[in-house]
């Protein structure tokens, strides 16, 4: 499943990043790799922007929703 | 003989605490803030320390080596390309593996490095201990742990500057031997093309070539190099497919991400302490899906009912005394004498009552962290434009100056967006255009109108935006930008910030803005004025039905904006509060919403132009011009209406 279908508040781990080089490079720079532990904190509304949290170091994140749809989780 | 610079660079991820540790380096000069991203331009400071001369470069935050935005591309050419002595690397204790990785890369660079261990305490507070000593053994390069905003770990720093106990490690431990044999390949090959580099800097030339991250063309020229480069790199390719079935920059990534993990497990031990929530129970309001945009709201709508309210409240005391100056004689040394009056106390009248609030402010919003917030909280809406919530950060600076708005552009990494951004952030009033608005508004159209004007100028940034997009449609991916933690703001640091804003409208505006008041003098003087206003005559009367004497406040207005409150009293030959008798509550209205939309001033346009290109910039004009003659004419409609 991808972020983008997670449920909000629960515990969830990074299995891989798809997408092109560019998002990649990016989310991984910034602390999200595969393996990590992450939450969704909340969504704005009305189709809105996910708010999350990587777990394993405190860190948090913005990130908009065709972002999410390329980040694949399990819940953990 | 002259003396010999020592060169030090300051480098680390965004928030790490760069900038506040360069003040401390060279005085408070630099800007902080708590925004990634803010420091997009190289900054250069000088200090002395036992007799020897050291010049200090902070590089803008960069969360990796790898090429992105403006920033990071900046950044790695600076690094690969200028000479430097000292690397200072500067990491965020509380996220130790994150920084870590950075680290790993800047150690391959070749060149002398410490690593500052910044905010131990909030590492601390999260029950994160890390042994220094540990650290320094692994990494072989000297660590000083520091908490920069209260001043600790700089004298330690200053010191291993100072003897020049430099160490140079060329870190390879994260690559392990199957791959090292691939980069090591890539690498003789390179040595023997490329001169007067070190090993270490041909290994992380090699394992960038080989991830794909660089291409062969980018470090080497001749063709038969090339050619042998290029044979190789298809090769390791293969045997990464078939070792890995992994892109090799994924592997390389993976396993520097790996080697972090692993030195921070090392080195850090863990104390829970009491539970870190402050931050949570804050963003439960502040980034709350309803109330959040009340509290934004709020601060949005209150930063500007400050600003009005004290700017209002000193006003007078600030102006009155050059009331007293003016001279009753005529003659043109009189008329210069009084156009120098009006530049001089308007200057005052700006800078006092409103810019110097308002750059506290916006500074103050900057040093806590709400900035990036607000962001994720416009995201949402800034999709619906084509754009996202990280072109809030430049539009926000916008209101205090366009200029260094048009220069955070630069943390967008698609350059669509930038442009698009580009593009509206002329569209946000700056503090010399809100002092416009917000002095007429004061004086004649009541507060109402001016938060009228700054709503409905949301929302012409808005469907300029979308237009905009519809022309140039392209689905962006959409943002990533870090939250970071709430930080108690350090006064000193606000108010030095709150100063270099300032300062720069002091020395270079306040001249500018006294030479254009004594020009429309001397034009008014000789009658020319006449001879422009007439040539606009059927734009600004006809049209926009102002008196035709504004035409020259208009055209000049474009050298400076802030000009245009004082022009508009010389160019109707009453201070500010006689305007009511020389213009109707309608044309001031009207004049206020076109002052506020056309033409951004020439440092601007010059910024602008310097950014992107002559296009872009002419793009602007006529955008802003069409707009803000529309906005005018609706605005004449509207009063003649009512």
């Amino acid at each position: 499943m991808t972020l983008f279908d997670a449920q909000v508040g629960a515990r969830l781990r990074v299995i891989q990043i798809a997408g092109g080089r560019g998002v990649r490079a990016r989310l991984f720079a910034m602390g999200l790799n595969p393996g990590d532990y992450i939450r969704i904190i909340q969504i704005a509304p009305f189709r809105g922007t996910f708010f999350i949290e990587n777990l394993s170091n405190g860190s948090k994140f913005a990130i908009g929703r065709g972002i999410a749809r390329k980040i694949i989780v399990e819940y953990a | 003989m002259p003396e010999k610079k020592l060169k030090i660079v300051l480098i680390g991820q965004p928030n790490c605490g760069k900038s506040t540790l360069f003040n401390h380096l060279v005085g408070f000069k630099a800007r902080i803030s708590n925004l990634p991203g803010t420091t997009v331009q190289i900054e250069r400071g000088e200090f002395k320390r036992g007799g020897k001369l050291f010049e200090i470069i902070d590089l803008p935050g960069i969360y990796s080596l790898t090429q992105g935005d403006e920033a990071e591309n900046r950044t790695l050419k600076f690094l690969l390309e200028e000479d430097y002595d000292l690397m200072v690397n500067i990491l965020d204790a509380s996220m130790l593996s994150r920084g870590l990785e950075l680290t790993l890369q800047l150690l391959k660079l070749g060149k002398p490095m410490v690593l500052v261990l910044n905010m131990v305490d909030e590492a601390n507070r999260k029950g994160i201990h890390i042994d220094v000593k540990k650290l320094e053994k692994i990494l072989n390069i000297p660590v000083i742990p520091a908490i920069a905003s209260r001043g600790i770990g700089i004298k330690e720093l200053f010191d291993v500057i100072e003897n020049s106990n430099f160490k140079t490690s060329c870190f390879l431990k994260d690559l392990p031997g199957n791959i090292l044999k691939e980069v090591q390949k890539i690498k003789t090959i390179l040595s023997e093309c490329i001169a007067h580099k070190s090993e270490c800097t041909l290994f992380f030339f090699a394992t960038k070539i080989l991830g794909g991250e660089m291409a062969p063309w980018d470090v080497i020229s001749e063709e038969r190099c090339l050619d042998r480069i290029n044979t190789q790199i298809s090769e390791s390719r293969r045997v990464f497919e078939k070792e890995f079935s992994m892109e090799p920059e994924d592997v390389i990534h993976a396993l520097r991400h790996h080697t972090a993990m692993t030195i921070a497990e090392k080195v850090v031990t863990f104390k829970r302490k009491k539970s870190y929530s402050i931050d949570e129970r804050i963003d439960q309001i502040v980034m709350h899906p309803f109330l959040g945009y009340i509290v934004m709201a709020f601060v949005y709508l209150g930063l500007f009912y400050l600003v009005f309210k004290i700017g209002s409240m000193v006003e007078g005391y600030f102006t009155k005394p050059f009331e007293l100056l003016y001279s009753q004689k005529t003659g043109l040394a009189f008329s210069l004498w009084n156009s120098f009056i009006d530049g001089l106390s308007g200057g005052i009248g700006i800078v006092f009552p409103y810019l110097l609030p308002l750059m506290f402010f916006i500074s103050l919003l900057e040093d806590i962290g709400y900035i990036p917030r607000a962001a994720y909280l416009m995201d949402t809406i800034m999709h619906r434009f084509g754009l996202h919530g990280k072109s809030v950060v430049p539009l926000l600076l916008g209101y205090g100056c366009n200029v260094p708005a048009i220069t955070a552009t630069r943390i967008i990494e698609e350059e669509r967006n930038r442009i698009l951004t580009a593009l509206l952030v002329p569209f946000i009033p700056c503090s010399a255009r809100l002092t416009v608005l917000l002095a007429i508004s004061n004086k004649f159209l009541g507060p109402l109108f001016a938060v009228g004007v700054l709503l409905i100028n949301l929302l012409v940034v808005g469907i300029v935006g979308k237009l905009l997009t519809l022309l140039k449609k392209e689905d962006s991916p959409g943002i990533v930008l870090e939250i970071p933690s709430y930080r108690t703001p350090s006064l000193k640091i606000t108010l030095s910030k709150t100063w270099l804003h300032a300062k720069e409208f002091l020395f270079i505006a306040w001249p500018m803005l006294i030479a254009g008041s004594m020009v429309l003098g001397a034009i008014q003087f000789y009658g020319i004025e006449q001879i422009i206003n007439s040539i606009l005559y059927p734009f600004t009367s006809g049209l926009l039905g102002l008196p035709d004497k504004v035409g020259v406040t208009l055209l000049f207005g474009i050298l400076r904006k802030e000009l245009t409150l004082i022009m508009l009293q010389t160019a109707m030959g009453t201070p500010l509060s006689g305007l009511k008798n020389v213009m109707s509550n309608a044309q001031l209205a009207t004049f206020v919403v076109f002052s506020v939309f056309y033409i951004p001033c020439i440092a601007t346009l010059a910024a602008i132009y310097r950014e992107f290109n002559k296009k872009v910039m002419f793009y602007s004009i006529l955008l802003s011009t069409t707009v803000a003659t529309i906005l005018a004419l609706l605005t004449r409609l509207l009063y003649s209406w009512l």
